[in-house]
């Protein structure tokens, strides 16, 4: 069923790419809310196809849905060749007709892109021309529809970025050691108003204005972002603008690092058609500002950003504790403390279609999510490594996952992560995590063991066990083995197990995860 | 740099071009029929009561709300209760695509949406944040107007305990061809009044048979054919209706208005009725209400 592949030379070129199948066969289990399932087995495939000669490239991507895993968005159902584009480059200019993704700034007006693990794309299908027309000036034009799982979303989005970079265009500030960037883009949507009740703008505009300002090794960088009106499903047909700002101040050295981070979101959901909801059509990326938690239980938590309104901030800090003092033993000790928190923003009513006011710096009362986490990162010795970590969070559930009657759920959760190197191949790597909340399903316990044959096998196991859920027949085991091998750039997983219902997100956009058991596989290769 | 001025002005002249911005109304305008007659009739009515049900498709404890309504308290009040179920909030989005979607509900379930410009509108302006959520005549405004499913039998016995302060006539003509409805309403206050009122009309449908979450129903909770009643389909003057009267009002005083809508082609006119309330624009308290089928 499977074949290895590698690289193709045709046609003086060359052919390269990637495929991945993931399966699932599942087993209905009442007792965790795992629905049946007819097909009994779904599937997500792909498979990328890229071919270069020169100045010239070509790829596509076959896409296979049969059908989708569970949570995955079902209108993904089907298959077919969703993402294909021909694509040409010189030193002046490159363009592409098709599909692609791009990013304007840091996205808050016009962002494409792919996330498998969401279901999430939001590809372009047109044409992008990219131009520098002078050193340091780099200009970006795209038009064209989006993708809507199968189809195409009825919305036209086209629009403009200019991005100057001083220093490269400037011989003579080259060699300063503080470096400017300074760019600016606009983008509009154009969609038919057929509403019967409004008057809707049929052309919303979009567009932002960015500095970054590098200095060794500080940076900084600022932008925003300003929307005219835009009455949308998901603003509820309001006729108030949108702006959304984000700075960002980074600064790191050898065994020191800080990162702040601030933003707030007004009224800032773009999409190229103003019925979709969720994750459809979405024209600009709104970033998170909180941390991404990979361990299984501080993710049962995920922030989702609030794009009709939100403050939000994030500051990290990284320090080496160096070596043969009390904290850092012999080998030293990383610690990096994180917080981030979200809040509302102050909107008073208007009592009309235009929606609210909001002032800038007026916070509204609720808190959607707040996080205070740190972490011990500590060498016991040349074999045995050790990760203690914190974690609070308070995650307001009816906010975040759009529901009502839930309030806020405060966790506070323990981690302990040891890997011993038994010897150059073999490693064995420990996780014992608990989390601690009255809310929601109370408290969970996970233990997680993984061994690790390198460079081809693992093996890794864990339970999560809701101890402490209120309802006696809910405290369940939700174990889950895996194995794995990895041939050159070919990687093989099996697994079985529970998988507990939830949330998941990467960056603030999030999906929902339904409750299942049974057997799955992964299989990915590169070529 | 003539390159990066052409770069500049192409920018700056597109974002002028490519954005559309409302400054006037926002909504399209109402055309109001003058033409509607109504036979004299001196008749002295009844108060009658208008019970909204804030719901959605997706709500599991939604169903207790409307069977209360509808199996309990629509067969002892009868048509001096008027119900309508109002699908709004997160609760009531389309599948797929919400985040609160039931886990595993089949694909093209819950796709059907019932959601409304108006109920929209309602929801936001009542706060409505729980589900199912009763409103009774939209008293208590603002604060107290979402009244606990407990007490929804003695406050509906309350309201028709009232005298009548105002009377509601409709006379419907159905357009089978155009699927058209002409709704011709005459509001008769029937004591002096004193402020401002307003007259909302708009159309239902009832007996609709579709997708429902139902926890607790055995053997599925993802119910394929609920009966889902009184549906708003949407307002034929506005979310928040017309002003039918200002100030002082002379007791007799009669104002007749008339308003046409399309029936969509999914919606089942013979289920279909034109509700009409009258309310007190200042408190939304509805003083009067009165339901008639289309055809």
């Amino acid at each position: 069923m499977y074949q290895a592949a590698s690289s193709q030379n045709i046609l003086g070129g060359s052919i390269h790419g990637n495929v991945q199948i993931d399966g699932q066969f599942y087993v209905t289990d009442s007792a965790i809310g795992a629905p049946e399932v007819p097909e009994q087995f779904l599937s997500n495939g792909f498979a990328n196809f890229i071919y270069e000669r020169e100045n010239f490239s070509a790829g596509l991507r076959y896409e296979n849905y049969t059908n989708p895993i569970l949570g995955f968005d079902p209108r993904y159902k089907g298959n077919g060749i969703p993402f294909r584009y021909l694509n040409y480059k010189n030193k002046e200019i490159e363009i592409t007709a098709g599909n692609f993704y791009d990013q304007f700034g840091s996205g808050l007006v016009f962002r494409t892109y792919e996330e498998r693990g969401l279901g999430y794309d939001n590809a372009m299908d047109g044409l992008r021309l990219k131009y520098i027309p002078v050193k340091g000036v780099y200009f970006k034009g795209i038009i064209g529809y989006q993708r809507d799982f199968w189809t195409k979303g009825e919305g036209i989005v086209r629009g403009v970025d200019l991005e100057w970079n001083i220093n490269e265009s400037i011989s003579k500030l080259d060699s300063l050691k503080t470096k400017f960037i300074l760019g600016g883009n606009f983008v509009s949507k154009y969609q038919e108003d057929q509403n019967p009740v409004y008057i809707l703008p049929e052309n919303v505009g979009s567009g932002s204005g960015r500095l970054s300002v590098i200095h060794g090794n500080l940076m900084l960088t600022g932008e925003y972002a300003y929307k005219a009106n835009d009455p949308s499903d998901q603003n509820g047909y309001i006729y108030k603008d949108g702006s959304a700002t984000l700075i960002t101040a980074t600064y790191a050295d050898k065994g020191f690092g800080i990162s702040l981070g601030a933003k707030r979101i007004d009224n800032m959901s773009f999409r190229s058609d103003r019925d979709a909801n969720l994750n459809s059509l979405l024209i600009n990326y709104l970033p998170a500002l909180t941390k991404n938690h990979v361990s299984i239980l501080p993710a049962h938590y995920p922030y989702a950003t609030q794009p009709n309104g939100e403050y939000g901030m994030q500051g990290e800090l990284f320090f080496h504790v160096r070596p043969n003092t009390l904290l850092g033993g012999k080998y030293g000790t990383d610690v990096a403390v994180n917080y981030s928190r979200a809040q509302a923003i102050d909107k008073v009513p208007t009592g009309d279609d235009m929606g609210y006011t909001s002032e800038f710096f007026d916070l509204g009362e609720e808190v959607y999510f707040e996080d205070f986490n740190v972490e011990f990162h500590h060498k016991w010795s040349k074999k045995l490594r050790q990760i203690l970590s914190y974690i609070y969070i308070n995650y307001n559930q009816d906010v975040i996952e759009g529901t009502a009657g839930h309030g806020h759920v405060y966790s506070h959760t323990v981690m302990l992560e040891t890997t011993y190197k038994i010897n150059s191949k073999n490693s064995i790597r420990n996780e014992l995590q608990h989390l601690y909340t009255e809310q929601d399903k109370q408290s969970w316990a996970l233990v997680l063991l993984e061994y690790t044959i390198s460079p081809r096998w693992f093996f890794a196991a864990f339970d999560q066990y809701n101890y402490g859920n209120n309802f006696e027949a809910q405290r369940l085991h939700y174990i889950t083995g895996t194995l794995g091998y990895t041939l050159g750039t070919n990687r093989f997983q099996v697994g079985y197990g529970r998988q507990r219902a939830g949330i998941f997100c990467v960056g603030g956009v999030c999906r929902t995860v339904p409750a299942s058991n049974g057997f799955s596989f992964s299989v990915t290769s590169s070529f | 740099m003539k390159k990066i001025l052409f770069l500049v002005a192409a920018v700056i002249g597109i974002s002028f071009y490519a954005c559309d911005k409302i400054e006037g109304p926002t909504r399209e305008s109402i055309a109001i029929d003058t033409t509607c007659e109504f036979v004299e009739d001196n008749s002295i009515p009844t108060k009658k009561v208008l019970v909204e049900d804030y719901t959605g498709h997706n709500c599991g404890n939604c169903p207790s709300g409307g069977i209360l309504l509808n199996d309990t308290l629509k067969p002892i009040y009868g048509d001096d209760m008027v119900v309508i179920s109002v699908h709004a909030g997160d609760y009531a989005n389309v599948c797929p695509g919400m985040l609160t979607c039931p886990p595993g509900a089949p694909l093209g379930s819950f796709a059907v949406d019932y959601k409304t410009i108006a109920g929209e509108d309602w929801n936001s302006t009542f706060s409505i944040l729980f589900y199912p959520a009763g409103m009774i005549d939209r008293t208590g405004y603002p604060g107290n107007n979402v009244k606990p499913k407990s007490s929804w039998n003695q406050e509906i016995q309350d309201r028709l305990n009232l005298p009548a302060k105002a009377r509601i006539r409709i006379q419907n003509t159905y357009d089978e061809t155009e699927r058209k409805v002409r709704a011709c309403v005459e509001t008769k206050f029937m004591e002096a009044m004193n402020g401002d009122y307003k007259l909302s009309v708009v159309l239902t449908e009832d007996s609709i048979i579709d997708w429902q979450l139902w926890y607790g129903h055995q053997p599925d909770e993802i119910v394929s054919d609920y009966l889902h009643h009184h549906v708003l389909r949407g307002a034929m003057n506005t979310s928040f209706g017309v002003s039918v009267g200002s100030g002082a009002i002379a007791a007799g005083t009669k104002i007749v208005t008339g308003y046409s809508a399309d029936i969509n082609t999914g919606w089942n006119e013979d289920h279909m009725a034109v509700v009409a309330f009258l309310y007190d624009a200042a408190t939304f308290e509805v003083i009067q209400v009165e339901e008639m089928k289309i055809k």
